[in-house]
């Protein structure tokens, strides 16, 4: 791929001249496709400009910049995201020095269970293990006696595991089995977190979006099940918060459902200056057959932006000087900034399948108004494709906000330049 | 039109250069901290121009777009590349490292200066990347989040933990890196280097190279991973990006690499990537 990279920092748009030109719609946004429907400029306190993009250390470049680089024909690619899913087989608890002197109960779901304590304020100094016992059913241990394993904060941060300073870690020895644990911690002193992660557990919560990007006014659905394996179970109770880029949060209502799980509609009132994905975090509470407590809490994720530009759906292709091909691509904007356009180039492949060849990108700042991005496709990314061509994968992107603004899976199809 | 066609320069004409890239960490002295002089020295022994190598030290605390991440790598290697007249890049990345420089490889257009950058490598060798992030950075983060929302412990973590929790990889993966499986290619060959286990046993050899304390402490962490992790970086984030170069015990006699030992001149490691450098 590396040889048919085709580079030009500075002069790409304005230099080309192509030989013919053919203007083209773009085809219908598809369902999964995401068209912002209308524009919102950002007000002047969320205005992305070379000022505030340097207090955030964000590089704005001035420049315009193209590039294409060849794809393997026999990639398999899939232009529509997939909203991220994680299990959870853990927990966390805020407590304070007074819960923990008195003994704090942490339900077990399973055997091995890994508890970490960390001290909110990290003045307090290292835990000593000595202070901190265990009692599981009849057993009341010391911290070392109920370990298999134990790790200080520097072993943690070591390994690369970035705990709060003052942090201790232990995994239960699996020989005492599970229940309603109690951890105290005599010597405590301030708050801790305690974090509990059952790795052997079968009971696990699962938080997922119904997307992974959306636009400011609109709303993302999240769906939180706990499973026992395979199999769902109802939650008693699910309470939860959404915290922005900024780290700003806002509680959340989730809504029981008939099948047991919960569900919330996530909708950012306002995309912050400051760039970054959006968490939801669920803290979630249920009982396994036994009417034993299950606790887990999860996070999913997902980006927001403001639609501040779009594509205007007019595209013009031409054969390009050095014989490659040109793709300019309508921009309406409604705030100045740099945008980004992106696609990948499909054609007909010497067996007659549609094949994916190039991949490229345009960048360039763009005032307020109608603007055009040009792709450009260097002559070795058209080897070995043929007409129909079809223009998949296409992004917008609003680069010193990190927000990708337009996405189309099928944007084009074309015959000849 | 101007548009600059570029060609592999060969090994044999070439002016070849090094860049290691080290991982998550505000670096100011990455050879002594990071890799340390048996690492760097051992790799430089693939150069003929010992002089072609750099040693990178950026601010990785910061997310992979900012101008002391990415922007402060940019700026080392076009400063290299113009200096020693670099026109063949081996570019060495170590955990996160390879995400840095992965946002380059992904955004070619959003720095002027990363063309002439990506034009010069020929291939980047990832050594244990945190491409699809790791679910300790979750455990420690999902944590924070609880503590920040009650306003005791706000801001202890980078954004750089932030960026590899797995769902954040799992998105910007999606939208603003390329490589993973479903997206499109990188312009240039981005080769993992894959650790596969931890082993602590006190009276293991194995577990003395890189340190032993690091040792222990990988042993503790790799409970939150999968059974084919490093102890940081799960097996399928380290070959979620590009291709698997290798799999440790297949180039090392054996042994595996936690995530300490493959920054570390351990099991041979530094003579696989000088060797790989002169091919």
């Amino acid at each position: 791929m590396k040889k048919g990279i085709l580079a030009s920092a500075l002069l790409v748009i304005f230099a080309a001249a192509p030989a013919m030109a053919g203007t083209h719609a773009l085809l219908p946004a598809q369902a999964d496709d995401m068209v912002p429907p209308s524009l919102q400029a950002r007000s002047a306190g969320t205005r992305l400009t070379a000022t505030s993009a340097a207090a955030t250390r964000m590089h704005v470049e001035r420049r315009p910049v193209s590039v294409s680089w060849p794809l393997a024909q026999d990639a398999t690619l899939q232009a529509v995201p997939q909203a991220f899913s994680r299990s959870s087989r853990e927990y966390w608890r805020d407590v304070s020095a007074t819960e923990l002197q008195q003994g704090l109960k942490l339900p077990l779901t399973a055997p091995g269970a890994i508890i970490r304590l960390s001290p909110g304020d990290q003045a307090v100094g290292k835990l000593d293990p000595a202070s901190v016992r265990l009692q599981l059913g009849r057993q009341s241990l010391s911290a070392a006696a109920a370990s298999s394993q134990v790790a200080d904060t520097a072993q943690l941060h070591a390994a690369g595991m970035d705990v709060p300073a003052a942090s201790m870690v232990m995994r239960l020895k699996p020989e005492l089995g599970s229940g309603v644990a109690t951890l105290q911690v005599a010597s405590a002193r301030g708050r801790y977190v305690v974090h509990v992660f059952e790795p052997q557990s079968p009971f696990a919560v699962t938080a997922q979006g119904n997307r992974d990007d959306l636009l400011l006014g609109e709303a993302v659905k999240v769906r939180v099940v706990l499973r026992d394996a395979d199999r769902a179970l109802p939650l008693s109770s699910v309470g939860g918060l959404l915290r922005a880029p900024d780290g700003s949060t806002t509680p959340l209502s989730f809504r029981r459902q008939a099948d047991g799980s919960f569900t919330v509609d996530v909708r950012p009132h306002s995309i912050p200056t400051t760039p970054g994905l959006w968490e939801v975090h669920s803290f979630t509470q249920g009982t396994d057959s036994a009417g034993h407590e299950i606790r887990r809490d999860t996070t999913t994720v997902f980006a927001a932006a403001q639609p501040d530009a779009r594509l205007s759906g007019l595209a013009s292709t031409a054969v390009a000087t050095d014989r490659g091909l040109d793709i300019s691509l309508g921009v309406d904007a409604v705030s100045a900034s740099r945008y980004a356009v992106s696609a990948v180039l499909y054609g007909r492949g010497a067996d007659g399948r549609m094949v994916p060849a190039a991949f490229a990108q345009s960048a360039n700042w763009l005032p307020a108004g109608k603007g055009q991005l040009t792709l450009h496709y260097d002559p070795h990314s058209l080897q070995g494709i043929g007409a129909p061509y079809e223009l998949h994968d296409l992004r917008l992107q609003d680069q010193p906000a990190v927000g990708l603004l337009e996405r189309r899976a099928v944007a084009m199809r074309f015959d000849t330049p | 039109m101007l548009a600059l066609a570029l060609s592999c320069a060969t090994a044999q004409a070439a002016t070849t250069g090094v860049a290691l890239v080290h991982g998550t960490g505000n670096q100011t002295d990455a050879y002594n901290d990071y890799w340390q002089s048996d690492m760097v020295e051992g790799v430089r022994n693939g150069l003929t121009d010992r002089s072609n190598l750099l040693v990178v030290n950026c601010d990785f605390n910061q997310y992979m777009w900012d101008d002391r991440a990415a922007g402060c790598l940019a700026t080392q290697l076009t400063s290299f590349i113009q200096n020693r007249h670099i026109d063949r890049l081996v570019v060495i990345t170590h955990s996160n490292g390879g995400n840095v420089m992965r946002w380059i490889l992904s955004n070619p257009t959003w720095d002027a200066r990363y063309p002439a950058i990506i034009s010069r490598i020929v291939k980047v060798d990832a050594i244990a990347p945190s491409s699809a992030g790791t679910p300790l950075a979750n455990a420690v983060m999902a944590g924070n989040v609880f503590e920040s929302a009650l306003g005791w412990l706000l801001g202890y973590k980078t954004d750089a933990v932030r960026q590899q929790q797995t769902g954040w990889m799992a998105t910007y993966n999606q939208q603003y890196l390329l490589g993973t499986s479903g997206r499109p290619g990188l312009p240039v060959p981005f080769r993992d280097v894959v650790g596969t286990d931890v082993v602590s046993g006190l009276f293991s050899s194995q577990a003395y190279c890189g340190g032993y304390t690091q040792s222990v402490g990988l042993e503790i962490t790799q409970n939150w991973l999968s059974s084919c992790s490093d102890g940081f970086i799960e097996c399928s984030s380290a070959s979620a990006a590009g291709t698997v170069w290798f799999r440790d015990t297949q180039r090392t006699g054996g042994s595996v690499l936690n995530h300490n030992q493959s920054r570390r001149a351990c099991f041979g490691l530094p003579s696989i990537l000088a060797n790989d450098i002169r091919g």
